[in-house]
């Protein structure tokens, strides 16, 4: 079974003007997916249904069988999704240790060391840490989650090349290794290759563009 | 992490934001503590002065046969919030004579003659409190005062001792004027003198010249003007505690059976509470005001600061919705943090209001009276501090609960 069955999936900002409809798809564990389209396509609103941040006009979001509306948003949020953001979004006023902290009971220690982060690195103030180092963190932080989902959009966008390279990397490890499902929404077709699957958004319609 | 721990680590880190808002608590509220202790010190000095104008009112029943009888006042001064500092008086005049029927001397070379060897004889419970000693200037030089329990006593004029030859312990003899004629024989047991001399003099009757006064108790005015033996008396001065209760303590007392009120005359004697009223409300009313402003200013100011601040970690609550922590989690963790701050600055105002305080006192108040002395009432800073919080509480709810209202993902989109 997919850990994530999207049933007939409607949104629309006003009534009348869909930014997408009537998506069918299935999600499954172990697996990178990518999602390409231009701006304003609706990658990100996908990605904030799949992750419980809204609610869809029409359709369901099925996680494990159960919908998630009725699973309840934010318990669906706390224990099957984890959120990677293109502008990190992590706690200025708190540690990568303590960043990683406020999603889990986990040691955060071990987690940041997986993601490459020394141990000075983790003591130091998240604004002091390079782009990279704090796109670590907020993977750290997904990672500390424990959730089998990890939703990212676009989390390499603020990077250089040879950064995201090390970013993707870990994504693949958090899919291949651990078992995750992992959504990426991206611009970048280089970054989509790296993927086992690759959607594309446009005119409202979630088409498969390369299954592996 | 919990909420505390978040709170804790959001005051310590932000530092400038901590102690910023902690300076604006603490001025707001020792400004606020600061006008409460002047208002507090204000009413109680206000009160004070109030107490110690001895204000209060005379009852003149015009005629001692209608006069106040010891049972009537006993009621009055049963009533709550007069004073047992009470006089009573009668006025009289009578002739003096020696024990042996002989006309005394008195002083007749000024005034106006109506009776000749004839003065008048103020009746008092208590001589001591009657207005000629006490604000007219008369002075006992020997003997002692006239108190409730002697009975057919006087106090005479050393001037008019020394015309007659008398001393403490000799005897004279009061008698009526007019109609029936009565004699009462009083013994001297105290000599007077007048340390200002009366401006009147030329123009009053002799019988009213200082030198020719007699003081008297109730009893002897009686038997003199009735041949009754009791104490009635035409005049009592009645002193309140607080002059703003006057005027209910004088309808009050018109409620006491037994006396024609309408043939009484009532007059109040609250003059000084009346040109101090001003000055004493002039105060009260700035500091009133000063405290509805202050209080105006610091609620706005309070609840715009902690807006904007929640508006700046709209990102922050939506990174804490999306990684599923629950809203009432991160108000609790705001609510929290403003404790953390507010308490510590509501406590250390006690310590500046008290600084503040004594600063005004000094260079402020002392400008414009010396009868207040001000001090930081505890339970005014409670006051504070408690309505205080409540707002801070209050405010700090509204700005959050607005934020946590929005959907996480529109909050990334903002």
């Amino acid at each position: 079974m997919s850990i994530l069955e999207i049933k007939n999936l409607k949104y629309e900002y006003s009534r009348g003007n869909p930014v997408f409809k009537n998506i069918n798809v299935n999600l499954d564990e172990g697996k990178v997916y990518a999602i390409l389209g231009y701006s304003g396509s609706g990658k990100t609103t996908f990605l904030s249904l799949l992750g419980g941040l809204d609610t869809p006009t029409e359709g369901e979001i099925l996680f494990k069988g159960e919908n998630i509306a009725n699973y309840g948003l934010a318990k669906h949020r706390k224990d099957n999704v984890s959120f990677i953001f293109q502008s990190y979004n992590l706690i200025d006023y708190l540690t990568p240790m303590e960043n990683v902290s406020i999603a889990s009971k986990l040691p955060p220690k071990p987690i940041l060391e997986k993601v490459g982060l020394t141990n000075e690195e983790i003591k130091r103030n998240v604004l002091k840490l390079s782009g990279g180092q704090q796109q670590r963190v907020a993977i750290a932080r997904a990672l500390a989650s424990e959730a089998p989902i990890l939703l990212a959009d676009e989390p390499t966008g603020n990077l250089d090349e040879e950064t995201a390279e090390g970013i993707m990397s870990i994504l693949k490890d958090c899919s291949h290794k651990m078992n995750k499902c992992v959504v990426i929404v991206t611009h970048s077709k280089d970054l989509a290759k790296q993927t086992d699957v690759v959607f594309r958004l446009k005119k409202g319609e979630l088409q498969v563009e390369r299954n592996k | 992490m919990n909420f505390i721990k978040r709170a804790y680590l959001y005051t310590t880190r932000k530092k400038l934001k901590t102690i910023l808002l902690f300076s604006i608590i603490l001025i707001l509220s020792t400004l606020l503590v600061v006008c409460f202790s002047i208002n507090s010190s204000s009413n109680m000095a206000n009160a004070n002065v109030r107490k110690g104008l001895k204000c209060g009112f005379t009852v003149n029943a015009k005629t001692l046969k209608n006069g106040l009888n010891e049972n009537i006042i006993k009621q009055i001064l049963n009533i709550d919030g007069i004073t047992d500092d009470y006089t009573l008086r009668s006025y009289t005049i009578a002739e003096y004579r020696d024990l042996n029927n002989n006309k005394l001397k008195t002083k007749d070379d000024v005034g106006l003659k109506v009776y000749e060897h004839a003065g008048k004889v103020v009746c008092d419970n208590f001589s001591e409190k009657d207005t000629y000693f006490t604000e007219e200037g008369f002075k006992l030089i020997s003997g002692e005062a006239i108190t409730p329990e002697k009975k057919q006593v006087a106090l005479i004029h050393e001037e008019f001792a020394k015309n007659n030859n008398l001393n403490i312990g000799d005897y004279i003899v009061l008698n009526t004027v007019e109609g029936k004629e009565i004699s009462i024989k009083v013994q001297i047991i105290g000599i007077f003198t007048n340390t200002r001399k009366a401006d009147t003099e030329n123009y009053t009757d002799t019988t009213n010249l200082y030198q020719n006064t007699i003081f008297s108790d109730l009893s002897t005015a009686s038997k003199l003007n009735y041949e009754q033996d009791n104490e009635n008396c035409q005049y009592g001065d009645f002193i309140v505690e607080d002059p703003l209760e006057l005027d209910n303590i004088i309808s009050q007392m018109k409620n006491i059976e037994g006396v024609s009120w309408d043939s009484c005359v009532i007059t109040k004697s609250d003059s000084n509470y009346e040109n101090t009223k001003e000055s004493l409300e002039g105060l009260a009313k700035i500091v009133s005001t000063a405290i509805i402003v202050i209080f105006i200013i610091s609620i706005i100011l309070i609840i715009l600061i902690l807006n904007l601040w929640t508006k700046h970690r709209v990102y922050e609550i939506g990174v804490f919705l999306s990684i599923g922590i629950k809203k009432a989690d991160i108000i609790w963790q705001h609510i929290t943090e403003i404790f953390i701050v507010a308490i510590p600055a509501f406590i250390f105002s006690f310590v500046t209001s008290s600084i503040a305080t004594k600063i005004v006192e000094s260079k402020l108040i002392s400008s414009i009276t010396n009868s207040i002395e001000i001090s930081v009432n505890i339970c005014d800073w409670l006051l504070v501090s408690g309505i205080g919080l409540i707002i801070i509480l209050i405010a700090t709810v509204i700005s959050i609960y607005q934020i946590t209202k929005i959907k996480p993902r529109d909050i990334f989109t903002i």
